[in-house]
């Protein structure tokens, strides 16, 4: 069995969140993220550090059971961490970087536990109505977000890559047909690599490995209302809002609706101001968090500036920046235009209401305009489509070997856009060719 | 009326029938002074193993067919080896995973070769007759009835196999002219598609075509540029030539078989023959279009679908009104008279239009038509009815093969045949269904695509359909399935059996032994088998860079071409294969679970309705098959395993090479 990784509790804030892995790779993928490596397998919890990318380490607690005896009767690995989403979802991209690991499907684990006589029928049922409604809702979610741009994007490769497949194939398999010329290197070259950098374009290469929604950042000086304007976005109160500077201590994330005409779904992140000094906190999770915090807006999607004089950022970051004068109705300038200030910083106001609606549309504007992979699954099958297209670039020279790899990336994409079978292939080669002797 | 009792019948004398023939006849031997086992039921035993069309075997993916036929003992591959008066391996220029055997057969001496091998078979008893009707009980089928009136006989058996290729209602069609019958001068077979129908069977109704004929002495033959086989001519059998006379032990024949050794001494037989290239032209594609109401595809009068890949020439004037011209191939159908076949104007118009079409051809003003071009519709079984084993869901016992599960051509009947034959065999001898997986065999892809696609078009093989392509070699066909074939029993006990044996045995060790060198070897510093991996190493690199490499088991002389290129090609796809093979691996357990038989897809809950119908149409027999379904998401499949997962732990499919 393939093995599988996923976050096993719900995704919000929280004092303790797991990442669960189950399969014969389960001791290979601590071995990999564990600092020092792992030795042994029984039943056990101890204590660790487990590797986050980009030099980060947590302290977390490792859980292990031996199949058969686990929940899905295979070896199973429990990472217990702080429960904090952006530091789970490092921790789950950690371990999906290790060879030979993928996120598991909805409903998978019981499945698996299912298949393996671990559960009753009961149970079992109980199971397949849960994969029949995660499935449902995320189908529902795809097709929410495929009808914009992203979607757009999606298909585009996909068509091209099958284009180039069907040209592929019937330099193979029309050969001896009187007009079926097989497709230049160059131009092989060409249609290809303007996709690769396409889906690389999509949302930045060291990003390309994460999962989870495109991420938007609240971030700016302390005090700057961050919460408050989160809690307004919302619509309910999430977060603990105070007139105290650096109230927030950690990362708040929490899944926002775009509502029409996008229909997708971002992450907001409340982070702690960026500019109060380390005296915040202490302690090594708290550390870790402020270098998170930094992390976090340098590698966003789009970044939310939250600054009571509509300034400009103060950090670097690689995503798009909407600029927000909060705390307008206090503000020395008046008027009530939805963008005023420097460079057109929205002008908000969380305890009125004022321009929520301008900012919920910037947001959307900037993330799906952006054209985000907003599904885990999603970035995932980028990815691996990705990969495979870059294989095919190294072999240009050996039609069934592209043709292989083509595939490969094709099936990927289908997993977002929907498949085109080998059989739609061979029509349109059929639909371009006078194939027939 | 007389009774008869065999083990197995097989209806209909093609190339999926006599396949499915020689395949059961291995398995079912008949014992001293018993009768035969298997009966080959044909209108017309002087017809067996006839060409109905072009009379080609192979080509690119269908020769790949006809290498795994042989691998797996079939007759396809000996008949063709000793007709075969040209010999072109397709796609030279691509790699060895694409590589495309194909010859041009005489076709009275391919006909005739069948014959004399099916002939020599003491298990198969030819009996002349239409099949009348099927004798089914209690959902099982229990025989045949043969011929009508005085003349009738039944015959009783626990497997029938039904290949009726074109002749199930068959209507032909030239122009506005109609005549049933299933080809050129034979009656159609009316009474079977009747008795599948009450039997409750779905059936439809494609279509297919063949282009005229002409006398080659009315060609200009010479005045046309030639279209030639290869140099030196490789044969589809691993059997065919492929010993030096001097070590070839002439192991005495137990049977009457003895008139098939001599073509398997030298190779090729025949004399081998040229080809000439000619080409419609501007004013036969205006002859085309101004009567085009007068073409049955045109006017209404066949609403059959026929293939997209062998469109006739009035649908390629149709869909590519720019081109014109189209070429044609003119290839003489036998040594021994002057009929030429034209590869590209596959018709059904009317002879004047025809005979218009022909002579507006270079080097064909006066060529004389020996038989015109005519279209052919027919009654097929929808093959979702069928199980990949090619056993009928609905009748126990009854096999379908060939045509008749709309597919197209001779190899892709073949194998139907073969893999028909073999299960029809273990059935009556009470033993487990086989069956090849996809990454086995391009049969495996074939069976598999019958039972899970819903067939717009007459289906035929492509390199495309096979998603493990690069393990699905010409080449390597004995590698993955002769072992199968030997522990199937597919191997006879007389000298065809023990010479496939014994080439076996030292084709294996012959890799192995070039493979211990390969190990060693090193060029430029990178093992051979790294190196080998650039596109242009070639085989005159490879061979150097094993000279001088010792060799335990005394250097590396004597190793056929076939093996060296064996050697080659896995090397040269290595890194795929083993990441195939890994793909294989991870899918095969869900792959071959049987799904039970019995299950109420639309009782299930959470299924979507589109899965669920697709899953109630096909009744698939394994999880893989539901999950290539159109419809059924993988999260469909994860909610069956879920439902259905510890209740059907069934055996998996019988499959020794596993």
């Amino acid at each position: 069995m393939e093995t599988i990784a996923a976050i096993a509790t719900p995704m919000a804030r929280s004092a303790r969140a797991v990442v669960r892995v189950s399969g014969d790779g389960a001791r290979a993928v601590l071995g990999a993220v564990v600092v020092g490596g792992w030795a042994g397998w029984r039943r056990e919890a101890r204590t660790a550090r487990v590797r986050m990318g980009d030099g980060l380490e947590m302290p977390v607690l490792v859980a292990t059971y031996a199949g058969p005896g686990s929940y899905t009767g295979e070896d199973v690995a429990e990472v217990v961490v702080p429960g904090n989403p952006r530091v789970v979802e490092r921790v789950l991209g950690a371990v999906l970087g290790v060879e030979g690991v993928r996120l598991a499907k909805a409903g998978e684990f019981s499945a698996r536990a299912y298949a393996r006589g671990r559960m009753t029928l009961e149970e079992a049922e109980g199971v397949a109505a849960l994969i029949a409604a995660e499935s449902e809702d995320d189908v529902r979610t795809a097709r929410g977000l495929l009808s914009g741009a992203t979607g757009s994007a999606y298909r585009s490769w996909s068509e091209r890559v099958a284009r180039v497949l069907a040209l592929v194939e019937a330099g193979i398999d029309f050969s001896d047909q009187e007009d079926v010329e097989a497709i230049g290197e160059e131009e092989l070259r060409q249609e290809i690599g303007e996709v690769v950098r396409e889906i690389g374009g999509h949302w930045g290469g060291a990003r390309a490995a994460r999962s989870g929604l495109a991420r938007v950042v609240l971030a700016g000086p302390p005090n700057a209302g961050k919460s408050t304007l989160m809690n307004a976005l919302l619509g309910r109160r999430r977060v603990v809002e105070s007139a105290e500077a650096g109230s927030t201590r950690d990362a708040i994330e929490e899944r926002l609706e775009l509502g029409p005409p996008t229909m997708g779904a971002v992450m907001l992140v409340d982070l702690p101001g960026l500019d109060s000094g380390s005296g915040e906190g202490g302690g090594e999770v708290s550390s870790g968090m402020r270098s998170l915090a930094e992390e976090a807006v340098r590698t966003a999607d789009v970044v939310v500036w939250c600054d009571a004089e509509g300034g400009a950022p103060s950090v670097k970051t690689s995503g798009r920046v909407v600029r927000v004068w909060t705390k307008a109705d206090r503000g020395a300038r008046s008027g009530s235009a939805a963008r005023s200030g420097e460079g057109g910083a929205i002008a908000v106001c969380a305890l009125d209401g004022r321009n929520i609606g301008a900012l919920r549309r910037a947001i959307a504007e900037a993330a799906v305009g952006g054209g985000l992979a907003a599904l885990p699954r999603h970035r995932e099958a980028l990815s691996r489509a990705r990969s495979r297209l870059e294989g095919a670039l190294g072999e240009v020279g050996q039609a069934e070997v592209v043709a292989q790899e083509l595939r490969l990336a094709l099936d990927a994409l289908g997993e977002v856009v929907g498949r085109i079978t080998p059989d739609e292939v061979l029509g349109r080669v059929f639909a371009s060719f006078c194939v027939g002797k | 009326m007389e009774v008869r009792r065999f083990e197995v019948i097989i209806i209909g004398g093609g190339h999926a029938g006599v396949e499915a023939a020689w395949a059961a006849a291995n398995l079912l031997p008949r014992e001293q002074g018993e009768p035969p086992t298997v009966a080959l039921v044909t209108s017309d035993p002087t017809k067996i193993g006839v060409m109905s069309c072009n009379p080609a075997i192979g080509g690119l993916a269908k020769g790949q067919l006809v290498r795994e036929i042989d691998a797996m003992g079939g007759l396809m591959a000996l008949a063709a080896d000793a007709t075969g008066i040209q010999f072109k391996v397709l796609n030279t220029s691509r790699g060895a995973a694409v590589h495309g055997p194909r010859a041009q057969c005489d076709k009275h001496e391919y006909a005739r070769a069948v014959q004399r091998l099916i002939a020599a078979r003491p298990e198969i008893e030819v009996i002349a007759g239409t099949v009348d009707g099927l004798i089914v009980e209690h959902g099982r089928v229990a025989g045949a009835v043969v011929g009508s009136g005085t003349t009738a006989a039944t015959l009783e058996a626990r497997a029938v196999v039904l290949t009726t290729g074109t002749f199930m209602r068959g209507l032909m069609h030239t122009g506005e002219r109609r005549t049933p019958g299933g080809r050129f001068g034979e009656a159609g077979a009316e009474g079977i598609s009747g008795s599948l129908r009450a039997l409750g069977f779905e059936l439809g109704r494609l279509k297919t075509g063949t282009p005229p004929r002409l006398r080659r002495g009315s060609i200009q033959w010479d005045s046309l540029p030639p279209a030639l086989g290869d140099e030196r001519p490789v044969a589809f059998s691993d059997l065919s030539g492929a010993s030096e006379p001097s070590t070839r032990q002439p192991t005495p024949m137990p049977r009457s078989g003895g008139e098939v050794a001599p073509s398997l001494a030298r190779f090729p037989v025949l004399a081998q023959v040229e080809c000439r290239e000619t080409r419609t032209t501007a004013a036969a594609h205006a002859a085309i279009r101004a009567n085009l109401h007068r073409a049955p595809m045109y006017s209404g009068q066949i609403e059959s679908i026929g293939p997209r890949y062998c469109p006739s020439i009035e649908d390629k004037v149709v869909r590519f009104a720019e081109r014109e011209s189209h070429t044609v191939f003119l290839e003489p159908e036998s040594l021994s008279d002057d009929w030429v076949y034209c590869n590209g104007i596959s018709t059904s118009l009317p002879e004047d239009v025809q005979d218009q079409i022909v002579r507006s051809m270079p080097g064909c003003a006066r060529a004389e038509v020996l038989r015109y071009g005519y279209a052919v519709e027919y009654d097929m079984v929808r093959p979702h009815q069928i199980l990949a084993t090619g056993m009928t869901k609905r009748v126990e016992g009854l096999f379908l093969a060939g045509q008749i599960n709309g597919t197209s051509g001779y190899e892709e009947a073949a194998a139907q045949g073969l893999v028909a034959g073999i299960n029809a065999a273990r059935l009556a001898r009470g033993e487990g269904e086989f069956m090849l997986r996809r990454d086995q065999a391009y049969i495996g892809v074939l069976m598999d695509d019958l039972v899970t696609k819903t067939p717009v078009e007459p289906y035929r093989m492509f390199t495309s359909r096979a998603e493990h392509r690069l393990l699905l070699r010409a080449d390597n066909a004995a590698d993955r399935l002769t072992p199968l074939a030997e522990s199937l029993g597919l191997l006879a006990d007389d000298w065809l059996g023990a010479h496939r044996r014994q080439e076996f045995a030292r084709r294996e060790q012959d890799l192995a032994r070039l493979r211990a060198a390969i190990a060693r070897a090193r060029v430029d510093g990178l093992p051979l088998s790294v190196a080998a991996r650039r596109t242009e190493f070639g085989m005159a690199d490879f061979r150097r860079a094993l000279v001088g490499v010792d060799s335990a088991a005394g250097g590396l002389d004597g190793i056929s071409d076939a093996i060296w290129a064996t050697a080659l090609a896995d090397c040269k796809y290595e890194a795929y294969v083993i990441r195939q093979h890994a793909e294989v691996r991870r899918a095969i357990a869900l792959e071959t679970k049987r799904l039970p038989a019995a299950v109420d897809y639309r009782a299930i809950t959470g299924l979507r309705p589109e899965a669920r119908d697709a899953l109630h149409r096909y009744r698939p027999a394994t999880f893989g098959q539901a999950g290539r379904l159109e419809g059924v998401t993988p999260a469909d499949v994860m909610l069956l395993s879920v439902v259905l997962g510890r209740g059907s732990n069934g055996a998996a499919p019988h499959s020794p090479g596993e």
